[in-house]
């Protein structure tokens, strides 16, 4: 039985156990996948309260280090040892070739200076400095339900809360329209960031078996029926990390069984923009009990922080208030820069600026990709590379780390105790300098000719 | 059920509509023309670089202008242990996502900041009222408490409480940083109102560097728009916030902290900070004369007053009596964990209405219905 070695000091009890369970799992003294004793076992092994087992074990949950099923236990996550933060905090050595992270072709953003040149001629700009209705301004609404439509949502101002960013209007719908210890489903293989924040607000992501159409209806209803699950994180247009579109077919269903278990549906499609062809969005087919984040940042410009939810009458209140409780209001600010790009449609032409740079790098990565398998699409700003036996996801991000370029691992976007596939997620935006890119895609294609 | 506490904490309307004595929106007609900070950035060289997304605590010179701001509040902080958060409340929603588990108690003063009172029930915690004196939180019931219960922290606002106006002298002080050392307390000092002080005297936080967690923020003193505070962590400890901050919206916007910066560099900040606590000192007199206060409650540079009601008021009724007359105030039922326990009395703010005259009518009608008209 794993039985940790609690650091002397005086800390409190269970923060020395989560610091054990972190030390052991960065040592790989704990593997993935690793069931943890009960909590019974590990109290009698320590000599400790059963309790403070369970608030270690809880706050070793929220820094996504364990996952807890009740009836099953206490695993090691899948994703324990990838960093948490989404963002290093350090830059990469340097020199290394990023194609990690998806940034959004920073060198193609608006022109900042002639977006203030225009917001200085509006009428009073010193209403952009005061405290407004958490909503946001009505203006800034309007744009937001415009920028809504290019996803395909019909909706209007008044159905439009603005949120400083995308992720920000991720953790507006999770402390809006849930409560710490809920379960939300999401796709075997998720977007990083829905995970951290779910673990930082002790809500329970619980991971659906996906095809190649995306989540698996029956997989869905069978962890339905299990467990309460309160709510479903979509990306229908490009999932990320595995690029798959949901077809129209099995949009239905999810929307279906959404209506059947009353669950609340979360859509975010961060990189629909770029891609070739656009569906109709799961909001509109279920737009009762639907969230949807319309972002700028994949499309337009990140550090802007601004996105707008689009959500039905019930669900905007507690939308506003978490606003509020989070960060009062949106900078009304970013918010008038997102409008004015909107309203003037420089937006729509960043999309396409941005829509033909990810296929000319879309070209590139097939031909130096030729022999490989993968996932893609013209447009899209990553995509999800199979691995060949035996390499593994954490394997091939090691490998190459050490020959200078970023990658992710699978091993990153599992959810739970999701056994990660052999798979690793190549972004074609890290690198503005396209010969860097270059660069990149043949060491990585190098890599896969060796053995690991 | 979720309370919606900050309902009232809108902004005032300036064309007509009712006196807005409510919110304590700061003198916004004093407010920094923005058109000047518009047009430097978009002079600047590399504005695009203020579209990009780094490390999650800021961009250097925007955490260097942090540690400037902290020094203000008499707090020694160096860059690498500020983070920059979108707003005060953003920097509290931040420590309480990183620090605490549901389930975790937070001693509070009896009344205190509705904003926590919002996140506390977001996120599963327990605030726990400590009585408290005309100095502030009361030593002895807060060891007290400590010593029967498992408190995990403390959350204080020590140079102007809200919404009592009491401040904390430097004895107390040192007596609650040393009981947060003795029980272990995580500290949480958000003093929005500490620069209305000009005699104001070093934060706890100065006292317990290892454990405390001080936002200092800049929306109390101009441009609350911008949405932009500084969280000065005890050091080492900024990555942990960093993560907070990045789970919750990946970055505060660059673009706002510059703009926040640029004003904390150039004395600008300090200049609107006196204009703004020369016109308080105006309203504070006009509201002596008004109510007819006492000289205990009267302090030249306060936002807000704190009003205890003559019987049989509530505040639940004083309230709705005042917005029927075209008053908003705040009753002491915002400010309560408990809001069945709140005594009978009111906030005034004297600085949401930029028309004096305004606030004149305000104050004389809130005068009337306290002598009973």
């Amino acid at each position: 039985m794993y039985v940790p070695t609690l650091g002397g000091g005086d800390r409190p009890l269970y923060l020395a156990l989560a610091d054990a369970i972190e030390r052991d799992v960065a040592s790989g003294a704990l593997p993935p996948g690793a069931r943890l004793p009960t909590h019974r076992e590990l109290a009698d092994g320590l000599g400790l309260n059963v309790s403070t087992v369970t608030r270690g074990y809880r706050e070793a949950e929220k820094r996504g280090l364990v996952s807890a099923t009740v009836g099953r236990g206490t695993f090691v996550a899948s994703d324990a040892t990838a960093a948490t933060a989404m963002v290093a905090f350090e830059p990469a050595a340097p020199g290394t070739i990023d194609m990690g992270l998806a940034s959004p072709l920073h060198h193609l953003d608006p022109d900042l200076a002639g977006g203030f040149r225009r917001i200085a001629r509006r009428k009073s700009p010193e209403s952009l400095l005061r405290y407004t209705d958490p909503r946001g301004l009505p203006e800034h609404r309007e744009a937001g339900a415009a920028w809504a439509a290019r996803y395909g949502v019909k909706t209007n101002a008044a159905n439009v809360v603005v949120c400083a960013g995308s992720q920000h209007a991720l953790t507006c719908c999770l402390t809006g329209l849930f409560r710490p210890g809920d379960r939300i489903a999401a796709d075997a293989l998720t977007y990083p960031g829905i995970k951290t924040l779910a673990s930082m607000l002790g809500i329970r992501l619980a991971p659906i078996a996906m095809d190649d159409q995306g989540m698996l209806p029956d997989s869905l209803d069978a962890a339905c029926r299990r467990d309460p699950i309160k709510g479903v994180y979509l990306m229908p247009g490009v999932q990320n990390p595995t690029t798959l579109t949901m077809p129209p077919a099995r949009r239905e269903a999810v929307a279906g069984l959404a209506r059947k278990h009353d669950l609340i549906l979360i859509e975010d499609d961060a990189y629909a923009l770029t891609a070739p062809e656009r569906l109709p969005p799961v909001a509109s087919l279920a737009p009762e009990r639907t969230a949807f984040v319309a972002g700028l940042s994949k499309s337009v410009a990140a550090g802007l922080r601004i996105a707008f939810l689009a959500a039905p009458r019930p669900f905007l209140k507690p939308l506003a208030q978490s606003v509020l409780n989070t960060i009062w209001m949106a900078p009304p600010l970013s918010a008038e820069l997102a409008a004015a790009w909107i309203n003037d449609r420089t937006a729509d032409q960043i999309i396409e600026t941005k829509r033909a740079e990810a296929a000319r790098r879309y070209m590139l990565a097939c031909n130096a990709f030729e022999n490989l398998r993968f996932r893609g699409k013209s447009g899209s700003f990553f995509l999800w590379l199979d691995l060949p036996e035996p390499w593994t996801g954490q394997a091939f991000e090691n490998r190459a780390r050490q020959r200078g370029v970023n990658t992710f691992g699978a091993q990153k976007f599992a959810v739970g105790e999701t056994p990660p596939p052999r798979a690793a997620r190549i972004s074609l935006t890290g690198e503005n300098d396209l010969e860097r890119f270059k660069t990149g895609l043949a060491i990585l294609a190098d890599i896969l000719r060796e053995t690991p | 059920m979720k309370r919606l506490s900050m309902e009232n904490e809108k902004p005032a309307s300036p064309d007509g509509g009712n006196v807005e004595l409510g919110s304590v929106s700061p003198l916004p007609h004093l407010d920094p023309d923005p058109t000047t900070a518009f047009a430097r950035i978009a002079e600047r060289g590399n504005a695009a670089g203020l579209l990009r997304c780094a490390d999650p605590r800021g961009l250097p010179e925007h955490r260097r202008a942090g540690a400037e701001w902290a020094a203000r509040f008499l707090l020694d902080a160096k860059p690498g242990e500020v983070v920059i958060c979108a707003g005060a409340q953003h920097a509290l929603a931040c420590c309480l996502a990183a620090l605490s588990q549901p389930g975790h108690r937070i001693a509070v003063d009896p009344l205190t900041y509705p904003g926590l009172i919002a996140l506390a029930a977001t996120f599963g915690l327990h605030l726990i009222p400590v009585p408290m004196d005309d100095q502030g939180m009361l030593p002895d019931r807060l060891d007290a408490l400590c010593r029967n219960h498992t408190i995990h922290g403390l959350y204080l606002m020590p140079g102007a409480h809200n919404p009592t106006g009491v401040r904390m002298p430097p004895g107390r002080r040192e007596a609650l940083a040393s009981l947060a050392r003795k029980h272990d307390l995580l500290v949480i000092e958000d003093d929005a109102y500490a620069l209305t002080d000009p005699d104001r005297t070093p934060p706890v936080a100065a006292l317990a560097r290892e454990r405390a967690f001080f936002i200092a923020g800049l929306s109390k003193t101009l441009a609350p728009g911008l949405r932009i505070a500084y969280l000065v962590t005890p050091p080492h400890q900024s990555k942990t916030l960093g993560r907070s901050v990045e789970n919750s919206l990946r970055m505060t916007p660059p673009l706002t902290a510059e703009i926040a910066a640029a004003w904390i560099m150039d004395h600008t900040a300090d200049q609107v900070l006196q204009a703004k606590l020369a016109e308080t000192a105006r309203r504070n007199d006009l509201a002596r004369d008004t109510l007819g206060l006492l000289p205990a409650r009267y302090r030249p540079h306060q936002f807000f007053l704190w009003l205890p009601l003559p019987d049989p008021w509530t505040a639940r009724s004083f309230e709705q009596a005042a917005r029927e007359r075209g008053v908003n105030l705040l009753g002491a039922h915002h400010f309560a964990p408990n809001p069945d326990a709140a005594p009978a009395a009111i906030r005034l703010s004297l600085t949401a209405e930029t028309n004096p005259d305004r606030l004149k009518t305000g104050l004389e009608t809130v005068a009337g219905l306290l002598r009973g008209e």
